[in-house]
């Protein structure tokens, strides 16, 4: 009778939760399924879990418009490993003194970080510093740095990392073991850090990845499109298209991708950002604390 | 004092930082263009070197380079036709080219910021779409009226001064309308195949409600196609495109007049008995299956509709050769049925035009290039079509088609010609009527003249109002 009384709950729990996984992961096969099947037949019949006429024709036109696409996910994939890495290294070499506690003015200098959480320039005054003052304009600098680089929300978790679980009696001993602030900070201070590294690591590689904003702001030039950027443009420009008052005769959307072939751009951008989730898992929970007392 | 010494280290890290951020904008690759103007000019001497300018009229001119930024998108060979452009400019104006487009939906964001921060442009495409009122009273864009007297007399010629009076503002003209069609009819154009495959006849269609009979034998000869429709999601709407053609709708149908009316009596389009007519018309086709069932929530464009075999026929505006454009973009023959007579209002006019921007460092020079694409037909093919031998090949005079390795999806070069300069001056492609240019020019000449052409509607004064409206709309129209 107890037993029964237990198992019930079980039972509904993992159905509930196997509802909540269907939920995550059908979005992602239609994606994929819309994106092979037949244009005439997505128009006709719409999205289908189990098309009516197959076609390979999205991932042919990817194929054939290799310089432009590719160009793209190049782009992306550079920004995002060169992006990622330096974020991790600026941030951590700042996240770390000010959790130091024999730091002099850390207080000050996290208040700094953390007051440009409250406070930013602007949009206007942004791009005004970034294009008239250090000339990123249509530069890749433009996708790496403004808004991405540093944030001070990682700052913060990283800087509550450092001074909760690395203990001052290590850096201490190293001290008097005649190891410089440089090794301290690189061959033990890191090494330790490993889950914050991960955690920070995944969100600015997805950050990045999946950032369309400076490339709409900052670039111009088809050159440096990144593929979510050029995603992003094909999407506003038919939402924006159709709800135009534009006279129909000025055909503005002669040069927009068909259906499948934005769904199979939306799947080639997807995919590798969800491949590098499970390796990242791992450290997620140790890392994501900012303030409480862990165990 | 422990206040002070913040305040010093405080100091200290902002130097810090800027100075960083210093050093990493030196180590990038310098643009020219964003620069402010002293820099500008100490670079000049750099590009001269070459060749000097052939004429000794223009040998004068400081060698400029000119900004274009224009909608549209960027294309794949966007430096080889700015190469060919150089070539030609260089000679005429001493000046080089560099185009930039822009796409549709980010348009009035990038444009605001790039005038904001200083950026230098020269001819900046304008729309009344964008609010042409709203650009000038920014003050983004400089009246060129002096500036059309002196350098500018082929665009007047070409234009005439009708079209221009049409684009000004307050007795100031601001932009230059592209040559092209500036008149519209209304109609229906339908899948040619279709109707000669059962033999309907079409001919004496006039109006919404010649075509009942029309639509109701595609219905029971073809059960599986939609007989008729309009855009999904978009403002232009069947009965909207209709109402087009009998009223001018000034910039937003808020308040609209009669074109074949001298009194310019400004009504509510919602109470006329016109619209309420074809209203009654259009429930009549949804409740007969005429329309599709989910016409309202549909997102899918209508032409790709047709491609698919779903939809035979579409409410469209019409312009010469709008059958062909249409063949082209959905592989099956059409045909127009046109319900209106063409007019002319001011926004067929304003919704294409060039403008000269605040930021530009040279307008005479700007000034001169949109002369020149007024007169020169070399510049016109070049933008319009792209460089001979690489993005199409002539077959006559002025018929041209695409090389045989290349189609309208792998050209690199696919422009909006309709945005900028005169393209009666342009080839026509192979399929088009040969005398497009001339038909288009009749057809503009032809058009009725709405009474209120000229007039723009500046709804500064009524801000809240026009949002209050807005909403209303937003709601029940579109």
């Amino acid at each position: 009778m107890t037993i029964k009384r237990r198992k019930n709950p079980q039972i509904l729990l993992n159905v509930f939760f196997m509802l909540i996984v269907c939920a995550c992961i059908i979005p992602f096969v239609l994606l994929f399924m819309a994106s092979i099947t037949d244009e005439n037949t997505i128009i006709k019949y719409g999205y289908s879990l189990f098309p009516k006429k197959v076609s390979s024709y999205a991932y042919e036109y990817l194929a054939t418009n290799k310089d432009s696409i590719f160009r793209a996910y190049g782009i992306t994939v550079i920004i995002t490993i060169v992006g990622t890495f330096a974020s991790l290294l600026i941030m951590s070499m700042l996240a770390y003194p000010i959790s130091r506690k024999d730091m002099p003015f850390r207080k000050s200098m996290t208040f700094f970080v953390f007051f440009t959480m409250l406070m930013n320039g602007g949009l206007v005054p942004t791009y005004l510093v970034y294009t008239r003052l250090f000339n990123l304009k249509n530069n890749i600098l433009a996708l790496l740095i403004p808004m991405l680089l540093v944030r001070a929300f990682y700052v913060l978790l990283m800087r509550t990392f450092f001074a909760t679980t690395i203990p001052d009696s290590i850096i201490e001993s190293a001290n008097i073991d005649g190891a410089s602030e440089w090794l301290i900070f690189f061959k033990i201070v890191l090494p330790l850090s490993y889950p914050v590294m991960a955690t920070v690591g995944l969100f600015q590689a997805v950050n990045y990845w999946n950032d369309w904003f400076n490339g709409m702001i900052f670039i111009t030039d088809s050159k440096l499109y990144s593929i979510q950027n050029l995603l992003n443009r094909i999407l506003l420009d038919i939402q924006f298209l159709s709800t135009s008052q534009f006279s129909g005769t000025y055909d503005f959307t002669s040069n927009i991708p068909k259906e499948s072939v934005r769904m199979a751009l939306a799947v080639i951008g997807v995919v590798p950002i969800l491949l590098a989730y499970p390796f990242f898992q791992k450290y997620f929970v140790k890392g994501l604390t900012i303030g409480a007392v862990k165990g | 004092m422990r206040r002070r010494k913040n305040l010093i280290i405080f100091s200290l890290v902002l130097i810090m930082v800027l100075s960083t951020l210093q050093l990493v904008g030196c180590s990038s690759e310098k643009d020219a263009d964003t620069k402010p103007d002293t820099t500008d000019q100490a670079k000049v001497p750099d590009q001269t070197d070459d060749t000097k300018p052939d004429e000794d009229t223009q040998s004068e001119l400081e060698p400029y380079e000119l900004h274009v930024v224009l909608s549209g998108n960027d294309q794949k060979d966007k430096p080889l036709v700015e190469e060919k452009m150089n070539e030609l400019l260089k000679e005429k104006l001493n000046a080089s080219i560099k185009l930039t487009f822009i796409n549709a939906s980010n348009w009035l964001q990038q444009t605001n910021l790039m005038i904001a921060g200083d950026e230098k442009i020269d001819l900046l495409w304008t729309s009344s779409f964008y609010g042409y009122s709203s650009v000038v009273a920014r003050g983004q864009v400089i009246p060129i009226d002096d500036l059309l007297e002196k350098h500018g007399q082929d665009i007047v010629s070409v234009l005439g001064d009708d079209v221009l009076d049409a684009c000004k503002i307050e007795n100031k003209l601001y932009a230059v309308p592209s040559t092209r069609d500036m008149a519209a009819d209304f109609g229906v154009i339908m899948r040619k195949d279709i109707l000669e495959k059962h033999g309907i006849d079409i001919s004496n269609v006039k109006t919404m409600e010649d075509l009942t009979p029309v639509l109701q034998a595609i219905k029971e000869k073809e059960p599986d196609i939609i007989p008729t429709g309009g855009h999904p999601g978009s403002s232009n709407t069947m009965v909207g495109l209709i109402a087009k053609g009998t009223f001018d709708i000034l910039d937003d149908w808020f308040g609209v007049i009669r074109i074949k009316d001298d009194d310019m009596k400004v009504v509510n389009l919602y109470e006329t008995p016109e619209y309420e007519e074809w209203l009654n018309i259009v429930r009549d086709w949804y409740v007969k299956g005429y329309i599709s069932k989910d016409a309202a929530t549909s997102t899918e464009g209508a032409f790709d509709q047709i491609r698919a075999d779903r939809l035979c026929s579409v409410f469209y505006s019409f312009k010469p050769g709008i059958e062909r454009q249409e063949e082209i973009r959905t592989g099956k023959p059409m045909v127009k049925i046109s319900m209106t007579d063409p007019v002319a209002t001011t926004s067929t006019v304003t919704v294409m035009m060039t403008s000269i921007a605040k930021t530009s460092r040279d307008t005479e020079r700007a000034m001169m290039l949109l002369n020149l694409w007024f007169k020169d037909p070399n510049l016109v093919n070049l933008f319009d079509n792209g460089v001979e031998g690489v993005h199409y090949e002539k077959v006559s005079d002025n018929i041209i088609k695409y090389p045989d390795n290349v189609d309208a999806q792998s050209s690199g070069w696919i422009s909006n010609n309709y945005t900028i300069g005169n393209n009666f001056l342009s080839y026509v492609w192979e399929g088009y009527d040969p005398d497009l240019w001339q038909k288009t020019d009749e057809f503009n000449k032809s058009a009725i003249k709405s009474p209120a052409y000229g007039f723009s509607f500046n709804s500064e004064p009524v801000k809240t109002q026009v949002a209050a409206v807005t909403n209303v709309m937003l709601e029940y129209i579109s």
